[in-house]
This record gives C-alpha cells, sequence and structure tokens, in this order.
C-alpha cells in the first residue's frame, strides 16, 4: 500500500502444504535495494528460485551499472522475466513496492504468473486470500498517509483478510519503507 | 507411506524413518535404511520413490564428494539444502525426481545441528522439527506441544519414541520398526532400531 512518500507491504509467514502447515517462519518478502521491496505468492520452490535469480540479476546490475535499480525498472524486468516462462510459467504473484526517483514518490506494481503489469497508486494485493484483502483494503484505504498510519492500516488489512483465509496466516511480517529506511515488525495472527 | 521425522536438540540432530520398502499392498523390504548418510556429519533422509530416491541421494552424495575433494573443504548444512534443492527445482520441469527429503547435519563450525525439509518439487525451508509423510500429519502436533530447544538427548530420544509410537499406532498402514540415528559433533550414529508393538492390550480390556 502506497501512503505519503512510503509504501509499505505485509505478508504472512505460513508455509504450507495444502491443508498443512509446515512452517511459521517463511519470509516471502525481500529488500531489493534500499528504495524498493519485492513480495512473492505461490509455490514455494519457484518463489525460492526466483528470489536467487533476482538477487543474482541485480547483483550483476549493481556492477555493471554501478547504481541501484529503480523500482519501475526492476519491476519492468521481473515481467519481462515472468513472461520468459510465457508456456511453462512460474506459478507465483509478485509484488514491487518502492519509491521511486529524487522525491520518493510511491511506486507499485503488480503482476500475474506471466507478467502482466498494473501500477496502481492505492494498493496491491496477491495471495490466497487476495479477495478478501482486495475488499478491505479498499475500505480502510485513504491517500496521504504518514508512515505510523500507514502502518496500522496495512497491518489491520492483513490480519483481517488472513483471519478469513484457511490458507494464510501463522504470523505475519510488515515492512514500512521510507526515505529514512525500512522499519520490519512481525505480527501475531491467528494460529489457525 | 513412507515416515520421516526428525528434530534438532542441544547439541544434536535426532532422525527417525521407518524401514519398509514396499511397492502397492507388498512389502518388498523390513529392514530398509532410508536415512542415507551423505557425509560424516550429513543425513538425507529420503521418502517418495525408491528408485528416484537411490539416484538423487547418489546425485548429491557424489557431488558433494567432488566439492570437498576439491576444495578440500567440506560444504555445511545449509550449503547442501541450496545445492540439493537446486537439483529438485531444475529437475521438476525436466526429470522430476519423486522424493521428498528431510535433510539433517551438524555442522562444527557453529556448533549447531540444523535440520531442512525439502519437498520433490524443490520447496526447502530450514525447520527445527518436522516430518514427511502420513507420519506429519500425527507428528506434527506432539512436537509443537513437546519440543522446546534446549532438549537434551535422552529427553530427545523420548520425544522420538512418543511420536514413532503415535505413528505406529494409528497409521492404518503397518510400520512397526523404525530406525534412528543422531548427528552429533562426532558424526553419525545409529541409535537404535526400534520395535514398536501397540498390539498389547491393558488389563481391563482382557478382563472383559
Amino acid at each position: 500500500m502506497a501512503g505519503k512518500n512510503c509504501v509499505a507491504i505485509a505478508g504472512d509467514t505460513r508455509f504450507g502444504v495444502r491443508n498443512q502447515t509446515v512452517a511459521l517462519d517463511s519470509n516471502r518478502i525481500f529488500k531489493i535495494n534500499n528504495r524498493t521491496l519485492f513480495g512473492m505468492t505461490g509455490l514455494n520452490t519457484d518463489i525460492l528460485t526466483l528470489r536467487e535469480s533476482f538477487k543474482f540479476q541485480m547483483n550483476l546490475y549493481n556492477l555493471e551499472e554501478e547504481r541501484e535499480i529503480s523500482p519501475k525498472t526492476f519491476a519492468h524486468n521481473v515481467a519481462q522475466t515472468l513472461y520468459s516462462k510465457r508456456f511453462g510459467p512460474y506459478f507465483i504473484t509478485p509484488i514491487i513496492a518502492g519509491l521511486e526517483g529524487e522525491d520518493y514518490t510511491p511506486f507499485l506494481c503488480a503482476t500475474d504468473l506471466i507478467g502482466a503489469m498494473e501500477f496502481p497508486k492505492s494498493f496491491v494485493v496477491a495471495g490466497t486470500g487476495e479477495e478478501s484483502l482486495m475488499g478491505v483494503c479498499e475500505t480502510f484505504y485513504k491517500e496521504n498517509m504518514e508512515p505510523e498510519e500507514l502502518f496500522e492500516v496495512v497491518s489491520q488489512c492483513l490480519l483481517a483478510a488472513v483471519d478469513r483465509d484457511a490458507l494464510s496466516g501463522w504470523g505475519s511480517v510488515v515492512h514500512v519503507l521510507t526515505k529514512d529506511g525500512i522499519t520490519t515488525k512481525r505480527l501475531r495472527t491467528r494460529k489457525d | 507411506m513412507d515416515s520421516l521425522v526428525g528434530f534438532v536438540g542441544k547439541n544434536y540432530v535426532l532422525m527417525a524413518g521407518d524401514t519398509n520398502a514396499g511397492r502397492s499392498i507388498m512389502r518388498l523390504k523390513d529392514d530398509f535404511d532410508k536415512l542415507v548418510p551423505i557425509d560424516s556429519h550429513k543425513i538425507l533422509a529420503k521418502s517418495g520413490e525408491i528408485g528416484d530416491g537411490n539416484q538423487f541421494c547418489n546425485l548429491i552424495i557424489r557431488n558433494v564428494s567432488l566439492y570437498r575433494i576439491r576444495n578440500e573443504t567440506e560444504l555445511t548444512t545449509k550449503s547442501v539444502a541450496h545445492y540439493t534443492r537446486r537439483q529438485l527445482a531444475t529437475a521438476i520441469r525436466k526429470n522430476p525426481y519423486s522424493v521428498n527429503l528431510l535433510l539433517g547435519g551438524y555442522d562444527k563450525k557453529d556448533q549447531k545441528g540444523s535440520l531442512y525439509y525439502l519437498d520433490y518439487l524443490g520447496s526447502s525451508k530450514k525447520i527445527n522439527y518436522g516430518a514427511q509423510g502420513y507420519a506429519a500429519l500425527f507428528v506434527g502436533s506432539i512436537l509443537d506441544r513437546f519440543w522446546n530447544e534446549d532438549l537434551d538427548f535422552e529427553d530427545g530420544l523420548e520425544l522420538m519414541k512418543k511420536c514413532l509410537k503415535e505413528v505406529e499406532k494409528r497409521l492404518i498402514i503397518g510400520t512397526r520398526c523404525f530406525l534412528i540415528k543422531m548427528i552429533n559433533s562426532d558424526g553419525i550414529s545409529v541409535v537404535e532400531k526400534v520395535m514398536i508393538n501397540s498390539e498389547k492390550k491393558n488389563e481391563i480390556e482382557e478382563e472383559n
């Protein structure tokens, strides 16, 4: 979700196989650089493979370009990587959140599993509870939220949505990205 | 059909697997060791197709060995888990191995044990305790309740036996015999080959 010169990403930390929970501390939100956060939902194996792939690509980018990648460029990179597997896709739904440019404009991008991008101004959702998330984010979102308020809204939206979704929950993590850095907090959710 | 259980204790890793090898309804072998040593301080517990398990474990063992020969240094458990995951992930879309694994290892450098859950798709997760197969459904809650990170060896073994008793009692597919192995700073050792029989009725029922 986007606020005033800040963005936040929140996700749950359950790793499960259909109805069986295997682990409670699976991290699916990754920091690309100080301006970009990248979260994925979907098949764990593809999340890990793509995490490694993007880490490799970003390391190479940093060495070649001698600068950090901007969120928009990274989002396009993600879309291209996903489309390259158009007929044998990675089963993930990525979300990119970042602060773009000199004036730290919030940037949000969501794509589907084959890289069709959308750039909403308010919020993006993904995962098994995406319908619940969409509803509750629509209700609580307002423009130009300060980081503290943004954190509250994002946390409450996530908590409300995972309570309704059987396959989500078992702990969550919220990252708030401002020009001063990333704040990370863990929340307790329902453990069922 | 295979049951694998593992957890990390104070400075050891305890792993157990059933010793049945079967095909469809038939039990082919009842002393089958599913806890394969990769090197002196790591075990790969395999479940699933027997052939795939053999081939894949051989692949991992040989490549870990090759790394050691080339670089004169042993890999950490994390690295082996990473490498194994990568092999599974590249194979899934080409020539899948239907094996689900538990990788347990003890690292002398950190003086800590670690356990990884690896899936046939290439999912990987570092866990403190866990199981593969139908055992996971029964044993998950027992370990949630009784595991803590300071389990010493005797308590750990008791907890493991508690888990295996539950698997034997409640899993409809007969798995009476389990092999328990431990990894600690001295290496891999076979703790016990456990034969669990919960058929004995208690006295009240016999009287009736």
